[in-house]
């Protein structure tokens, strides 16, 4: 028999059977293995097969388990099952505001983190925002190398999707309580969809611009009951930080998760991090993580192709992620877009407070924020210092943000100087976290402003009740903040 | 044992009146919104398991009225007459016909928490946001998938005769209604018994499989022992 005439299934994670692919059909009609990354990895952590193509799965690591939960569960005489698989930290509720280490006002959030050394001492990594570590959980995970390729990661927080990008499973929404509890999750087994990247990159393009050209195309439900690859010659060639902002907005194409195949730009990245293999286990866990790629002939439910030659640097100008269109594009009609997309469009346009038709180069902006699980790593905010550099916020933005993915990320951009070129240009150098991406923490933009934001996310009122938010690059941001209005980054280039 | 979720509530049939509320992709953060007004509303509630335990918030207030609250109030806080949970009879509507991919992105569980607060019982929509869809079992909601004609048709008839209710059930898996005959849906096997059952098995199937669980990590130890390797000089 071939090669593919055998199904890798596996009795636990890590050991791997091969059985004769027909076995496996004799036994239930389900959605198989068929050479591709995500259901090599799935494979081998499926414990159990539980019937209509629901799974038993082994979690390895599980962003999970705070202070207050963890002390909920234990007063309820719960044992917890893995406590060293868990990591958690207060990224969305504590402020990002400079003097949030000695306001007491500001303190008092983070005080369960603060006071956990007992549970710390169970083996949960727990770091309260004095902790170096701290930082928004989808940027410290990494960060820190917790997560590593050919994992099984889940979280509550719908962007746990960004860790795909080393090459693992990983997706949000998840009860995280039932994880605790037994280190397992239960999932329908989604299909398979490729995204290949293709084409020539054009200058001042982020891998935000491709993501939300890919979402832009595709639409905000087509990953639904997909696990989504994105691939090819484009996604390649990405540094292993711009491959995580393309997996966080995974989630806003509705799929269970993105994913980019590890390669050496990977392991070269993830190589001496805190949690990384040790040096003792490098080479064997590379030589595991090299075989987690989709095969020549791997079989995707569904495959697309993207083809960035051409493509501009892309804004949203509406209410969902979808809603992105070339930087010298115009607002769309409602009245001339297609039929299944008029209401939203016109819900959008009400919303945004935008004339169909008008240019969205110029637009005014009230705010800028630089930050969020998106693009608020180290590479980011060079990028956007770069532009920055030597020039003024304009005198109409009445707050530019820049904030930090993490304190480890704030330490390494203050010893690079980039801190004193976003203050002297008239930005706010803020504490890491969450911030305006999420409100409830305190970070709001004001109610009835534009925000140009590097997140992820423009629903109504997201950032606050009657702000318009438009989504761009980090770079689109930083130019937009000079200017004032929606820019053009590639006239700073 | 406990319901491994506190918010799981058996579902054999429901009978309600219904609201028809036809937005496509609209966001669970929508349903379930950010902002400065809700943020000891969050505080109370940033844990799912005791959110749905809450009743109403510390300010004794009824947390379902911040179910769809850009929707429904204006910014002076006035209700906005046209929007369908203010008017009569849909102010009581337990079931929602909604659009395409409702509830996508994500709000962690508090999407699904509103709209059980704010009465629903079933959601009918041509798709859902898949961790919308998955948070409905948790949290005491039944997300019935019709096809977009179907839904189209019910949200018609609904608005032609708002008052006369509709029934779904979900042991024989149909919506019916007097002025419509019997519509299909389908149900995944494992979660439909345990909502006929009245029983969340999400735990007890975790636990049947205790020991290849076990034997499973046991060998995976050996296979990837970095990965085990977390124990670091405590945080703070």
């Amino acid at each position: 028999m071939k090669r593919r005439d055998f199904v890798r299934t596996s009795v636990g994670a890590g050991f791997v059977l091969a059985i004769p692919h027909r076995d496996l059909f004799s036994r239930r009609q389900a959605r198989a293995s068929r050479g591709t990354m995500f259901d090599k990895i799935w494979d081998q952590h499926a414990i159990a097969d539980l019937g209509g193509d629901d799974y038993l799965l082994q979690v390895d690591r599980c962003i999970g388990g705070g202070p207050a939960q963890l002390r909920r569960m234990l007063a309820q005489g719960v044992e917890i099952a893995h406590p060293e698989l868990f990591f958690n930290v207060p990224d969305h509720s504590v402020s990002t505001d400079p003097s949030r280490y000695t306001d007491p006002e500001l303190r008092v959030i983070d005080e369960d983190y603060q006071g956990a050394d007992d549970l710390r001492a169970m083996g949960f990594n727990l770091w309260s925002q004095f902790d170096p570590r701290y930082g928004i959980q989808h940027i410290v995970g990494p960060e820190t190398g917790l997560s590593q390729p050919g994992m099984l990661l889940c979280a509550g927080d719908s962007h746990t999707c960004t860790h795909g990008a080393l090459g693992l499973i990983s997706w949000g929404g998840e009860d995280t309580d039932l994880v605790l509890r037994t280190g397992t999750v239960i999932r329908h087994r989604p299909l398979t969809m490729r995204v290949n990247v293709v084409g020539t990159l054009g200058r001042g393009l982020r891998a935000k611009d491709i993501i939300l050209k890919i979402i832009a195309d595709l639409g905000t439900d087509s990953g639904n009951g997909y696990a989504v690859e994105y691939a090819g010659p484009v996604v390649r060639a990405l540094p292993q930080e711009g491959r995580f902002s393309i997996c966080n907005l995974a989630v806003e194409m509705a799929s269970l998760t993105g994913m980019v195949a590890s390669d050496d730009t990977t392991y070269e990245w993830l190589r001496g991090r805190e949690y990384a293999p040790s040096e003792e286990y490098w080479d064997q866990a590379v030589a595991q993580w090299r075989e987690l790629h989709s095969d020549d002939d791997a079989v995707f439910d569904r495959e697309e192709t993207i083809d960035m030659t051409g493509v501009e640097p892309m804004v949203t100008w509406g209410i969902n992620p979808e809603h992105a269109i070339p930087i010298t594009g115009r607002v769309p009609d409602p009245d001339t877009a297609p039929a299944v997309k008029r209401e939203t469009y016109r819900q959008a346009i009400a919303y945004s407070g935008l004339r169909p038709g008008a240019p969205i180069l110029g637009t005014p902006v009230d705010e800028v924020f630089i930050g969020s699980c998106v693009e608020s790593r180290i590479s980011d905010l060079r990028a956007a210092a770069e532009i920055v550099r030597g020039r003024r916020v304009a005198s109409n933005v009445q707050a530019a943000w820049v904030v930090p993915g993490s304190n480890a990320t704030k330490r390494q951009a203050e010893a690079e100087g980039l801190h004193r070129i976003f203050l002297e240009a008239g930005f706010e150098w803020r504490e890491a976290g969450c911030s305006k991406c999420y409100g409830p923490n305190g970070d709001f933009v004001a109610p009835g402003r534009r925000s140009v934001s590097n997140s992820n996310r423009n629903y109504i009122g997201r950032q606050g009740r009657d702000t318009k938010t438009n989504l761009a690059s980090t770079t689109t941001c930083a130019a937009s903040a000079i200017e004032g209005r929606i820019a053009d980054v590639r006239r700073y280039l | 044992m406990p319901q491994a979720h506190p918010g799981f509530v058996q579902f054999t049939r429901h009978t309600g009146i219904a609201a028809p509320f036809l937005h496509d992709d609209f966001e669970g953060e929508l349903i379930a919104p950010l902002g400065p007004e809700l943020l000891d509303l969050h505080e109370v509630h940033m844990d799912r398991h005791t959110a749905v335990l809450e009743t109403h918030a510390h300010d004794g207030s009824w947390p379902g009225q911040h179910a769809f609250q850009g929707f429904r109030y204006a910014l002076d806080g006035s209700e906005i007459p046209e929007f369908v949970l203010n008017q009569e009879p849909h102010r009581d509507a337990s079931i929602l016909v909604t659009g395409r991919n409702f509830g996508q992105g994500s709000l962690q569980a508090f999407a699904a928490i509103r709209l059980r607060q704010c009465g629903m019982r079933v959601i009918i929509a041509p798709s859902f946001g898949p961790v919308f869809y998955d948070d409905c079992f948790d949290y005491g909601l039944l997300p019935v998938t019709l096809t977009q004609a179907e839904v189209d048709r019910i949200a018609e008839q609904v608005g032609a005769n708002p008052r006369l209710p509709i029934t779904v059930d979900l042991v024989g898996q149909v919506v019916t209604r007097a002025d419509f005959g019997p519509i299909r849906f389908q149900m995944d096997a494992r979660r439909r018994m345990n909502l006929l059952q009245g029983s969340d098995q999400s735990l007890e199937e975790r636990l049947q499989h205790q020991d290849s669980a076990a034997a499973a990590r046991e060998q995976d130890r050996r296979v990837r022992p970095w990965l085990y390797d977390t124990r670091r000089e405590p945080g703070r």
